[in-house]
Formats: structure tokens, C-alpha cells, sequence
């Protein structure tokens, strides 16, 4: 599984490009005098998928948040496929957000609604389709690509972790986002689901040549997946690099921190 | 003594930034209630959850009430001869006070507790976050579309509780009075007077508007984790109901006016 992840990615990396698709100088976010972020840069090139690793608390999801306007920033400059996110009315992100999936940590499937109206959701809602048989049609295109057709029907309530993910994941797809924002995708998972999540994720960039930004610590996700990785500490960038050069790496830090998921520092 | 000062300080401060918050989300609901789009279909979804869903509850503790507040007050009219005015007395106590008290009562405790657990799970689970990156106003399509909810359907669940408290009242003087359903509410009607009514009404409307109100507020700003969706749905409760006895006092002093 793992292998057939790393296979995908491979492949995968020669599709990247030089166009830079998110660009992030120098963002702060505190909460309560507390600082989150202290200065984060992000350059995320087109087709590529940009693992952010580090230790719970310093920041990650507050970044990814921000690139979507879920949370603002006190300071800094995010452009988003050229657009400078800080400077957009409420139209505009939410036309911005059409191109901009959010896959969140704990799945944010609707619990009052059945999977087949949180996949519609988006598309009534954003996109302004109420055609029943367009619905259906994109409904069943997109749990196609995550293997939950059979679900269509059910209530989130009654499915696993994984599957919740992968419905969580259609749902995001189905507005055909050019960037893709992960977080946590293999939170709270077994090492088979997580495997099989890694491989959706490479198989959704394959196929719809989306840029990710991947948020994680779960470092046999970031191996199989990361085509680069930077390593956040106190708010700010502690590593930027391919996987491998992190794993190579004589910083006590960083090392410290592969020891704790026993990936040996070489 | 520095220690007591500050922590009193920063007391104030919380106290403060709270009332704020409280005034400017009172404010956001009220200007996008008002304001395009609509969301009309979540609303009536609403009116069913709160409305429809509390029908029989409320109908059934309404007219246990009638009957019960009827029987508690035969006693103390026949002691001075006047058990003809039971009719009078039950249908002035129940339209003026206990029809939308024990509404009211019923929905903060129901209806409440339901939307302050709701909406503070939605906030735990990132639902609210999904729905903005839906392209979603979450505040017009969780909060608002609530508050009008219970703006409209307490003030009908009043009407309804009223009529049923007369009921079982009706039930209970047929039992030791000869009486009729015609002459006992010709009785009813005849006492009452049309700022009774109105101010029945009124006050279901208050009442329902404070409840949509707080248990929003307190669903939709709930602390992280499922203590935080605990706490939002017990404060909920316990503010609405806080809240309902002060507006049911308020309310009386401006009624008393038009009297």
C-alpha cells in the first residue's frame, strides 16, 4: 500500500509547476496575547503537495484557516491564485473558496442531513444548481471518485472514520477546486485507512490536478504523499525541503521530533 | 490586595467584552433578519422542529394545568359562595399568566436546550466553518432562521395553550358543577377582554424571541470540546428561563398601562 502511494507521488511530482498558486509572507495570528503565528512563508507551486508538519499547537490549522478567510490574520499578505485574500469582499471569497477545497480534520459532515444532501449542499448553495437530475448526476460522480456510492443514502452518524473522511472529501471535490486543503486527512485512523486515504489524496491530485497543502504530524503520511515538506516550530518556518532531506537532517529539533514517530534521523 | 484588584479588573473587562459580543450579535441577527436573501425554506424547516415537534408536549402539560389549577381553586371559592365565578377566575389566570408562562417554560426547556446543543456541536465539529466554505452565511442559516422560528411558532403554541388550559379546565368544573361547553365559555369570554388576549399574545412573542435569542447565542459561541456543548445547552436553559420571568414581569407593568 505504502509503496503503491509512493508510485503515485513519484509520478505525480513530475506534473509540478513553476506557477506559484499560494503565496504567504509574514503572517501573524495571536489569540488572546497568545502568538500562533510568528511570521509564516508558504509558496505552494502549482500540482504540488506541501506537507506542513509540526507538534500540536503551533499553528497549522490556524494557517490553513487562514488561507480561506475562516480566520483573519492580524497581519501579512496571503495571495491565493493571484488574488490577495485580505483585500476580497464577501463575494469574492466565496467565489475564491469555489476553487479552494477544505477537507477538515473531523470530517464537518452535516449531521442533520443524509450523505447525498451534504454533496448537494455546496452545489445548491455555491454554485445555485437545484436541478434535481444535475444533483444526482454530480452527487453520484463525485462518491464514485472516493468509492462511496453505496452510501448515498446514509447518515453520516452511521459511518466509520474513514468513510466519513472520504465523504468529507467528495463533498469538497464536487465543486472541482483547483487547490486542495487537507487537514489532518488520517487523524484518528487505523494505519490501512490512513494508507488508504494517503493514496485518494494522490489520486485526487492525479486526477484533477490540484495543488495540496497537507496539515499533519502523522509522518508516514507526509513520506508518502509530501512531494515537499516545512516543519513549523513557535509560529514559525523551522524547515523547508523534500521529505528525504528531512529525514537526513542533524537538527536536534527536528530530530527529537522523527525519533518520537520512529523515523530515524540517518 | 494587587492580586484581588486586578482579577476584579479583569473580571469587569470579561464582563464587558460579553455584554459587547451579546449586544452585537442581538444586533447582526436583527439587521440580517431584515435584510435579503431569505432563507425561507430553512425557516419553515425550523417552525416545524420548534413548532410542530412541541405541539403535543405543550398541549398535554397545558391541559393537566387546566384541569389541576381549577381543581386547587373550587375549594376556595366555594368556601365564600362564589363557584360561579370559576369560569371568570381560571380563564383571566390562564390567558393573562399561565398560558404563555407555562409555554414558555416548556419551549426554554425543549426548544432551548435543543438549539444550544445543536449549535454548539456544530461549532465542535467544524460544521459551521464547512458551511461558510460552502458559500454560506452561517449566521443567516443557523441563527437567524431560529430566532424568527420561535419569534413565530411560541406565540401560536400560546394561543393553542390557552385554549387547551380552558379545556381541562371546562373538564374539571363539569365534573362537580352542571355545566356546558356553550355556557362555560360564553363565562370565559365574557370575562375576558381583548388587551388579555393581546397581551397573552405579546408575551409569547417576547418569550419566544429571548429564547431563540440566548440559546443561539449561547449554541453559537460555545466553548471547544463536548463540556462546551454541555455548558451551551445548560446556560441556554437556565438564561432563558432567567429571562422569561423578567419579560413576564415587564410585560405586565406595560399591559397594566393600556388596561
Amino acid at each position: 500500500m505504502d509503496k503503491n502511494a509512493r508510485h503515485i507521488a513519484e509520478e505525480n511530482s513530475s506534473a509540478i509547476g513553476t506557477e506559484t498558486v499560494i503565496r504567504i509572507r509574514n503572517l501573524y495570528k495571536s489569540f488572546d496575547d497568545t502568538p500562533v503565528l510568528n511570521g509564516v512563508d508558504l509558496d505552494l507551486k502549482k500540482g504540488e503537495n506541501l506537507v506542513v508538519l509540526g507538534r500540536s499547537g503551533t499553528g497549522k490549522s490556524v494557517l490553513i484557516k487562514c488561507i480561506v478567510e475562516l480566520i483573519t490574520p492580524d497581519a501579512g499578505e496571503i495571495e491565493v491564485l493571484g488574488k490577495d485574500v485580505r483585500r476580497l469582499n464577501s463575494e469574492q471569497i466565496n467565489a475564491l473558496r469555489r476553487d479552494v477545497g477544505f477537507s477538515f480534520q473531523l470530517s464537518a459532515l452535516y449531521d442533520s442531513m443524509t450523505v447525498r444532501e451534504n454533496l448537494e449542499f455546496p452545489l445548491k448553495r455555491n454554485l445555485k444548481i437545484f436541478d434535481q437530475k444535475i444533483l444526482n448526476e454530480k452527487v453520484m460522480n463525485a462518491l464514485e471518485e472516493v468509492s462511496m456510492e453505496h452510501a448515498v443514502d446514509q447518515w453520516p452518524a452511521d459511518l466509520s472514520g474513514g468513510q466519513k473522511k472520504r465523504i468529507g472529501i467528495a463533498r469538497t471535490l464536487i465543486l472541482n477546486p483547483k487547490i486542495m486543503l487537507y487537514d489532518e486527512p488520517t487523524a484518528g485512523l487505523d494505519p490501512i485507512t490512513s494508507e488508504e486515504i494517503n493514496e485518494l489524496v494522490l489520486e485526487v491530485q492525479k486526477r484533477h490536478g490540484t495543488s495540496s497543502i497537507i496539515i499533519t504530524h502523522d509522518l508516514t503520511c507526509a513520506r508518502a504523499i509530501a512531494n515537499r515538506v516545512i516543519f513549523l516550530y513557535n509560529g514559525k518556518n523551522h524547515f523547508d525541503g523534500p521529505f528525504d532531506e528531512l529525514t537526513q537532517t542533524q537538527d536536534p529539533l527536528l530530530k527529537t521530533f522523527l525519533n518520537y514517530y520512529n523515523i530515524e534521523a540517518r | 490586595m494587587q492580586d484581588t484588584k486586578t482579577r476584579n479588573t479583569n473580571r469587569l473587562k470579561s464582563f464587558l467584552i460579553n455584554l459587547a459580543n451579546i449586544f452585537s450579535f442581538v444586533s447582526k441577527t436583527f439587521r440580517k433578519m431584515f435584510l435579503p436573501p431569505y432563507e425561507s425554506r430553512e425557516i419553515l424547516r425550523q417552525c416545524y422542529q420548534i413548532g410542530v415537534k412541541t405541539f403535543f408536549l405543550v398541549g398535554f402539560t397545558s391541559f393537566l394545568v387546566g384541569i389541576v389549577f381549577t381543581r386547587q381553586s373550587r375549594p376556595s371559592l366555594l368556601e365564600f359562595g362564589a363557584e360561579s365565578w370559576l369560569p371568570s377566575l381560571v380563564s383571566i389566570a390562564i390567558v393573562r399568566a399561565l398560558g404563555p408562562l407555562v409555554t414558555a417554560l416548556i419551549c426554554a426547556g425543549r426548544v432551548g436546550s435543543n438549539i444550544g446543543a445543536e449549535l454548539g456541536s456544530m461549532n465542535v465539529s467544524e460544521q459551521i466553518d464547512a458551511m461558510e466554505v460552502s458559500g454560506t452565511d452561517p449566521f443567516r442559516y443557523l441563527v437567524v432562521t431560529r430566532v424568527v422560528a420561535t419569534t413565530l411558532m411560541v406565540p401560536l403554541l400560546v394561543i393553542y395553550a390557552d385554549t387547551l388550559m380552558l379545556f381541562g379546565s371546562f373538564i374539571a368544573t363539569a365534573v362537580f358543577n352542571q355545566t356546558s361547553l356553550p355556557l362555560f365559555f360564553y363565562q370565559v369570554f365574557d370575562s375576558l377582554e381583548f388587551v388579555d388576549i393581546f397581551s397573552s399574545v405579546l408575551k409569547g412573542f417576547l418569550f419566544g424571541m429571548a429564547i431563540g435569542l440566548v440559546s443561539c447565542y449561547c449554541g453559537y459561541n460555545s466553548g471547544r470540546g463536548t463540556v462546551g456543548v454541555g455548558r451551551a445547552a445548560n446556560i441556554s436553559v437556565v438564561t432563558s428561563l432567567f429571562l422569561v420571568f423578567i419579560l413576564d414581569l415587564l410585560s405586565l407593568q406595560v399591559i397594566e398601562l393600556f388596561r
